[in-house]
């Protein structure tokens, strides 16, 4: 329990909720399922596309960080608006993985912070924001590419 | 009769995805209109007013709670159904919406037959208000 | 009336056009069944197949298409249409995709088999009507033509209809 935050949860609780809602997101939105290979996170990754950020505030704050590999987002976006991965353009495919970021994002928050009323920015292009606060990350292969995710709650000052 | 629905979501992505589980749940529309934000929801509202409200909370400027109160406290909008569609799914969130007037909720990751069996309760009701009415 | 039953095979796929047919496949372990039905034209299908992608063994998708499937249920829904049946009457099933013990050596193969399922209909522009997925039991299904009943018999627990 974290004083003042809003979070409700343990770190180990924190951990699991973020990948159970990623992979929940993942599989229903996108149809997208994990490789069973395990992946260490890592910051540098030239091969992951621009980080999306969402952040938010409320009864805690903090950002959410997200960066798929290569071609992830143009599989992914195939498959969320149901077309051919060739009829996808890039806006669409930055809008989807904005959209995987939101969700992710908004379901960890309602298992670990279920009492606080949040307000999540719109998702946009982070650039090199150093984590600060309580971090959390993980990454998942997938079976059509890979995903880094960050967590992090700043505490007041 | 062809139902008019708006679906409200700051997700251009969303929008389309949500227009496509109701083509493919078989609601025929006659228009569907949509709106990023709830003052783009409202400014359509007042245009024309629609048969069914889908929206997101989490929006810049007016968010999908102030637009479920707006259009509940607004005598030419309040009987329009309105569903929310959120990855808020903590139960506070889901009883406030539902006693600030909305009449559905589905929590994002959803199927999209989970949305379809939530449009046909809300249609059906609406349908039998406006036969009772 | 003789009721007449069609058994489709592991990786295989049967479509009947005939009201008195049942449609059946038995021991769904991690493999997938889609069975689709329209109620008007009187149409059935069902697909058993046992793989995701055929990428995992393109050699295989080219003699057996059915086993796998992002090659097999795009046939089946070709199949169903030239035999008349309109997507938009189509009432689709599925299930298996068990968690099991099985010699493919796959990761999750029967939840990548089912995410499989969702994607190609999705894609394909189909909700799903009703299905039982997941677990650990295996599952025998069977379509009845007449009515559109869908039925599922597993070992641990009761016959049901979706
Ligand atoms: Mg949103």
């Amino acid at each position: 329990m974290t004083d003042g935050v809003g979070v409700e949860c343990r770190p180990d609780q924190v951990q699991a909720a973020l990948r159970r809602a990623a992979v929940s997101v993942l599989e229903t939105m996108f149809f997208v399922s994990l490789a069973g290979e395990t992946e260490e996170p890592s910051e540098a990754a030239p091969e992951f596309g621009q980080p999306v950020r969402v952040e938010f505030q409320g009864g805690c704050q903090g950002a959410f960080t997200i960066r798929v590999s290569g071609s992830m987002s143009c599989s992914m976006a195939a498959n969320f608006l149901a077309k051919d991965e060739q009829e996808v353009d890039e806006p669409e495919a930055s809008q989807v993985v904005s959209e995987f970021a939101n969700m992710v994002c908004g379901a960890t928050l309602s298992v670990v912070a279920p009492h606080a009323t949040l307000n999540l920015s719109y998702p946009c292009a982070g650039t090199g924001v150093v984590a600060r606060g309580e971090v959390y990350r993980d990454a998942l292969v997938c079976d059509c590419g890979r995903v880094q995710m960050q967590l992090e709650f700043w505490h007041n000052e | 009769m062809k139902p008019s629905v708006l679906i409200v979501d700051d997700s251009p992505a969303m929008r389309a995805f949500i227009r496509r589980v109701l083509e493919l749940s078989g609601v025929v529309m006659s228009e569907c209109y949509q709106a990023a934000d709830g003052g783009e929801a409202l400014a359509v509202l007042r245009r024309s007013p629609v048969d069914l409200v889908l929206t997101d909370i989490n929006m810049p400027g007016i968010n999908g709670e102030e637009l479920v109160k707006l259009i509940h406290a607004d005598e030419q909008l309040n009987s329009i159904p309105v569903v929310v569609v959120s990855t808020d799914a903590t139960e506070q969130r889901v009883a406030a919406l539902l006693r600030l007037g909305a009449r559905g909720y589905v929590t994002k990751p959803f199927h999209p037959e989970t949305l379809r069996a939530d449009l046909e309760k809300v249609m059906e009701a609406a349908d039998d208000r406006r036969c009772r009415g | 009336m003789v009721l007449k039953t069609v058994i489709v095979g592991m990786a295989d796929a049967r479509v009947s056009e005939e009201q008195d047919s049942t449609l059946i496949t038995y021991a769904l372990g991690s493999c997938v069944a889609v069975a689709l039905h329209d109620p008007q034209a009187m149409i059935g299908g069902m697909i058993h197949y046992m793989l995701p992608d055929s990428s995992l063994d393109p050699g295989k998708a080219q003699a057996r298409p059915w086993m796998f499937a992002d090659t097999g249920i795009p046939i089946l829904l070709d199949e169903l249409k030239r035999a008349g049946a309109t997507r938009r009457r189509m009432r689709v099933f599925l299930a298996g995709g068990a968690q099991v013990l099985d010699s493919s050596n796959f990761f999750e193969i029967g939840k990548r088999n089912y995410l499989a399922a969702r994607k190609l209909l999705w894609k394909a522009g189909l909700l799903v009507k009703g299905e039982d997925v997941g677990g650990t039991g295996s599952r025998t299904v069977s379509l009845r033509l007449s009515d559109g009943r869908f039925l599922i018999r597993s070992p641990a627990q009761q016959e049901r209809t979706l």
